[in-house]
């Protein structure tokens, strides 16, 4: 007799098929490379897909769609209902962001499904919500992390923080690169696209005060023989028109607007010679692992978050200044072997591959696990005297692996 | 009835005493040093003279003798006037040379005392858990627990410009009405002309020419405000016009917020070992500023939810059981404090967070 296959739900994200950014993205490849293996439910919004589109099937995956937007405030019913729905019909949920956490413990409590959770960077600390979202994102992180069987992020640095604040220890997997195109020039994009023709660094991202498009045009601006090429939503905001509006003008640096198909970004991105990354906000970025994955020697914002994904192999700025420097003064063997280094990265830790198969033990191990482990060996709880009495006190106190020593 | 423009007048002369009385005191205090430093945890940056409770206090004992009803005054209310100028003297004294801890209590305890012996005691619970009259010995007890717990709450509460003297206005004003439909004309004259002398001392206090309430004058009028609390209620059955366990219940609302406040404050110190006099900057106006409200909105937004309590039971208790209402305040308190604390929390943490992410290795 063969066993029923574990019912596996996906929560949060837009749905499938892909149109909208990273989450989906990794939902599309999960249920690609597990689809034969679990039995696996996804939850859409209506609100994405027109009647036609909405097939109820994807691949092996079973689709559901709900009335509500996925994002902004609709994402908490959004996943609420979802988390619902799916314990009754699912083995595990895998839900990502937290929006719908303040259900988790009632799930924990009445039902025995498993429940793995994404925290997705550290969502409170972010300028873009007002008060009380940030108040209830706070709190909803706390609830997941403390209710869920296994909790994910997606860049070591915010494993060191969860430690720090939890005590208990994440799970890292971060996201695959290997569905970028690697795509030469034709003729008629250098027609279109007349920059890939030269040397010029290359930043796509949305355009917000926190991922620092602002510091990378004015450094730019005195970088006046260097070309820079920024893709990004420019009209969507204030920020960003105004920043168009400054810097348009300038010879060296062109602003174009969000380009969909995945050909033509990757034949822009490839075709640079360096990625510069502004992002301060926490995890590992899909743009920047994308870069890597191309063989882009990286300029990046020296935040804790992208020296880990980077390796500390990068270049690292922290102003204006830095970036001046760090372009005028580097030479094209570093940044050629630098983007050798940062390939081998991607190649060795960011492919769909290596995600799915961190996705499927995960799974495996939260059917099984009774407790979160902490990040203090249980030796710890021992009484003191005890411990020193064996010659083993150094394990009663001892440093978290998030505490880093300063080398002055 | 009394004739309400009768209440004005006291409140005028107060205001107008006090108007005139505070930069004379304020001169003075500079001089002889009766000044409040700033240091770390204090949110004001420059010397400000401690002279607001003198003035106040002396403006409505003026205003008490010119009002004509002062003979009868003096005969039903001796001790609270003189143990009031106890505690006065005693804060002035704490501000300006910082008496310890323990002597404070120990005269405030024997005030309280002083004040329950000559008869003003709280006799009944009223129905709260379905209790109603208490033993002699606990009234003793509850009644010296309640003054010194309000006094100190009260004294806690003043950390921002306008919030105490908001906080009593309203405080004085709910006891003016219930004291007003009660008949008894000597507490509404006491009354009124504390509002005025507060007014006229919120003028200056929320001025260019600032002076400060000090620990003299948040102790006396949290002494006032909480023996006068207990004083109406003994003023049964308020003409048969307002239920006395209703008037409990206002009256109680009044207090809810800076005692709880206190009480929370106390906790939250001894929960880690310290004694619960430390100071340190966990009270609510601290935690509101940790918002991002500014002083002001911060004094109003608390004055304005101390508004809404007292308002808030006087509709409940024509419809709600004691102890049900009683609940009903506590409930939105304890949530209020708990989004506050989340905040403090997040706040922290953000600069945590920044540490740990701009860490050069």
């Amino acid at each position: 007799m063969t066993n029923r296959k574990i019912r596996i739900a996906l929560i949060g994200t837009v749905g499938l098929p892909a149109k909208y950014g990273g989450f989906e993205t990794l939902a599309d490849h999960l249920v690609r490379n597990l689809g034969d293996k679990y039995d696996m439910t996804v939850y859409c919004s209506k609100k994405r897909y027109s009647k036609q589109e909405r097939s109820g099937k994807y691949l092996n995956a079973k689709l559901k769609y709900l009335p509500f937007n996925a994002n902004g405030i609709q994402s908490i019913p959004y996943d609420s209902i979802s988390i619902m729905h799916a314990a009754c019909s699912c083995d595990a949920l895998l839900i990502l962001g937290v929006a719908g956490a303040w259900i988790l413990p009632f799930i924990r409590l009445f039902t025995t499904k498993r429940i793995i959770i994404s925290i997705d960077g550290i969502e409170w600390k972010r300028d873009k919500w007002n008060l009380l979202a940030k108040w209830y994102l706070w709190w909803a992180e706390k609830i997941a992390v403390r209710y869920s069987h296994i909790d994910i992020s997606d860049n070591e640095s915010i494993q060191d923080y969860t430690a720090y604040r939890y005590g208990s220890l994440s799970r890292v997997i971060e996201y695959g690169t290997d569905h970028i195109l690697k795509v030469s020039p034709t003729f008629e994009d250098k027609k279109k696209y007349p920059f890939v023709k030269h040397p010029y660094a290359f930043k796509v991202c949305r355009i917000e005060p926190e991922n620092n498009v602002h510091m990378i045009l004015e450094a730019f601006e005195v970088l006046y023989q260097h070309s820079l090429v920024i893709i990004g939503n420019w009209e969507n905001s204030t920020y960003g028109r105004n920043l168009r509006d400054r810097f348009n003008s300038r010879k060296n640096i062109i602003l174009l607007d969000p380009i969909y198909d995945q050909c033509t970004l990757d034949m822009i991105r490839g075709s640079a010679i360096v990625y510069v990354h502004g992002h301060s906000a926490g995890g590992t970025n899909p743009s920047l692992v994308e870069a890597m994955y191309h063989g882009l020697p990286v300029i990046t914002y020296g935040v804790s978050y992208n020296r880990t994904t980077t390796e500390h192999k990068a270049l690292y700025f922290r102003n204006k200044k830095d970036i001046i420097d760090i372009i005028r003064n580097v030479e094209v063997k570093t940044l050629k072997e630098m983007g050798k280094a940062m390939k081998e990265i991607a190649g060795r830790r960011y492919t769909w591959n290596i995600v799915a198969e961190k996705y499927d033990h995960l799974i495996q191990k939260c059917m099984n696990e009774k407790k979160k482990p902490g990040i203090q060996p249980s030796l710890a709880r021992l009484n003191e005297q005890l411990l020193i009495s064996y010659d083993a006190g150094h394990l009663k106190y001892q440093n978290g692996f998030f505490e880093k020593r300063k080398i002055n | 009835m009394l004739p309400i423009h009768n209440l004005l007048i006291p409140c005028l002369t107060a205001l107008i005493l006090s108007l005139i009385l505070i930069p004379v005191f304020r001169s003075a205090a500079i001089r002889i040093g009766l000044i409040d430093k700033p240091n770390h945890r204090k949110v004001h940056k420059h010397p400000v003279p401690l002279v607001g409770g003198i003035t106040i206090a002396i403006s409505t004992l003026i205003t008490l003798m010119l009002s004509g009803t002062f003979p009868s005054f003096i005969q039903k209310y001796l001790i609270m006037l003189i143990t009031a100028a106890v505690m006065l003297m005693v804060g002035i004294i704490d501000d300006r040379f910082e008496i310890k801890t323990s002597y404070r209590l120990f005269i405030q305890v024997s005030c309280a005392y002083a004040i329950a012996s000559s008869g003003v005691l709280i006799t009944s619970l009223y129905g709260i858990f379905g209790i109603h009259s208490i033993p002699v010995p606990f009234q003793y007890a509850l009644t010296i627990v309640v003054i010194v717990g309000v006094v100190n709450a009260f004294n806690l509460m003043d950390g921002i410009d306008g919030l105490l003297g908001f906080i009593s206005i309203i405080g004085f004003l709910t006891l003016l009405i219930l004291s007003f439909i009660a008949g008894n004309y000597e507490l509404c004259i006491l009354f009124s002309a504390i509002i005025g002398a507060t007014i006229g001392f919120l003028r200056f206090n929320l001025s260019k020419r600032r002076i400060f309430l000090g620990d003299a004058g948040s102790i006396f009028i949290g002494f006032i405000l909480g023996v006068s609390g207990i004083q109406i209620l003994k003023i049964v059955p308020f003409q048969g016009k307002l239920d006395p366990a209703s008037a409990f219940l206002i009256i109680v609302a009044i207090f809810i917020i800076p005692v709880f406040d206190s009480l929370r404050v106390y906790l939250g110190r001894m929960k880690v070992g310290q004694s619960p006099f430390t100071a340190d900057k966990s009270h609510l106006h601290h935690l509101f500023l940790l918002t991002g409200l500014n002083h002001r909105k911060t004094a109003i937004t608390i004055s304005i939810a101390t508004l809404f309590a007292a308002l808030l039971t006087c509709l409940l208790q024509v419809f709600i059981p004691l102890t049900i209402s009683i609940i009903l305040l506590i409930a939105p308190f304890i949530f209020l404090t708990k989004v506050l604390f989340i905040n403090k929390d997040m706040i922290e943490w953000k600069s945590k967070i920044s540490d740990l992410e701009d860490a050069d290795y």
